[in-house]
């Protein structure tokens, strides 16, 4: 199985316990149970993408990686 | 899975060896020598041809080879774009996987730019019109419009069949242009390493893949088998355009529609069954999902 792609990028970036908590509190601020499907990490993508500066280069990888995952644009 | 026996390192290790550069294979002034043949009769549909000469033939064999060159030339247009995107996607994640990926898509470009100076060249010494398919940034959007297990299928379709060229039909045929197969040669080393990137990306989709996805995959497979299949009698019809000018024969409508057959049949077998059927490629069809490795088994029989 997988690593799921969100944490593993966002742990590079913010640290081992920083991106647990990011996550948790991006999803809750969408409404999504997790990120397991493509659709919820486009979805969350999405909302990095508009923070702008190194969240949204973040936002973009992950959303491209979603579509190669099945995702479409919302 | 599918259970693959390399990595994005290894990928990398060989590309850094195996590098070259355009104006090494081909000097930017390299004339062309029409004495010889360019492709073998293995990658073409001439052989079936009774009314052409031996003269007749070698000159359908040259159109056959320009068309052949720009076909590469023209998929590698996607090829680019769908690299481009995997880099991308492992941004801030695998670092040895965003590295192969880019180099893979650099020597993509690369094998364009030999391709293009190599049609310029045909152009030039051919002294004859010789159509090809044109608009690859079209195709490229009907590929990059199905689903992206899809389209990494197909890359993968296309890299291992022309590794099948070069080592089964183009390396053992001594009497071929050497030019030409020098040209192939060193497109077949770099696509080495394209081929198993296309197998390790793939391999991640297939592990992060939902139900339904990987059966979606076999049917968009299909349709895009059935649109190059669409191109490749397009070219058909072009060859024996060129052929007839290049001759300067006219020949009756009876012998036209052998010409495009021929050529039909021939480009079905090298671009499109030769792919479909490889023993390298089937089985990974068949790890990914029995049944639709079996409906591509079918198809590639019906296109015979």
């Amino acid at each position: 199985m997988y690593e799921n792609p969100v944490l593993k990028k966002l742990t590079y970036v913010l640290a081992a316990e920083e991106a647990p908590r990011f996550i948790s509190s991006t999803c809750r601020d969408l409404g999504l149970d997790g990120l397991d499907e493509p659709q919820e990490r486009m979805l969350f993508a999405c909302k990095l993408i508009e923070r702008g500066g190194l969240m949204e280069a973040i936002g973009r990888a992950i959303k491209i990686q979603a579509i190669l995952h099945g995702a479409r644009e919302p | 899975m599918l259970s693959l026996t390399y990595d994005y390192a290894s990928c990398i290790r060989n590309s850094e060896k195996v590098t070259w550069k355009v104006d090494d294979v081909m000097p930017s002034n390299t004339r062309l020598d029409f004495s010889r043949r360019f492709l073998p009769s293995t990658l073409t549909g001439s052989d079936r041809l009774d009314f052409l000469d031996e003269r007749e033939r070698l000159t359908l064999n040259h159109v056959n080879g320009n068309a052949y060159i720009n076909l590469f030339a023209f998929v590698e247009e996607y090829i680019v774009a769908t690299a481009l995107n995997h880099a991308q996607a492992e941004m801030f994640g695998d670092h040895t996987a965003i590295r192969a990926l880019v180099r893979f898509a650099e020597e993509e470009i690369k094998h364009q730019e030999l391709f293009w100076r190599y049609q310029a060249a045909f152009k030039r010494d051919f002294a004859h019109p010789c159509e090809v398919l044109g608009s690859a940034a079209a195709v490229a959007q009907v590929i990059l419009s199905k689903s992206p297990m899809a389209v990494m299928m197909i890359t993968l379709h296309l890299e291992i069949m022309t590794q099948a060229h070069f080592t089964e039909s183009i390396r053992p045929d001594v009497n071929l242009d050497p030019l030409f197969a020098r040209l192939l040669k060193y497109h077949w080393l770099e696509e080495c390493q394209h081929a198993k990137i296309d197998a390790l990306e793939l391999e991640k989709m297939i592990g992060m893949s939902r139900p339904g996805q990987i059966k979606q995959a076999f049917s968009d497979y299909l349709e895009l088998i059935d649109a190059f299949d669409g191109l490749l009698a397009q070219q058909a019809g072009m060859d024996a355009a060129s052929l007839a000018a290049a001759l300067g024969r006219e020949f009756s409508e009876d012998e036209c529609k052998q010409i495009v057959a021929a050529q039909h049949t021939g480009y079905r077998q090298t671009f499109l069954v030769s792919g479909m059927i490889n023993p390298t490629y089937s089985k990974v069809l068949e790890r990914m999902d029995a049944e639709g490795a079996a409906s591509i088994a079918q198809k590639a029989l019906s296109l015979r």
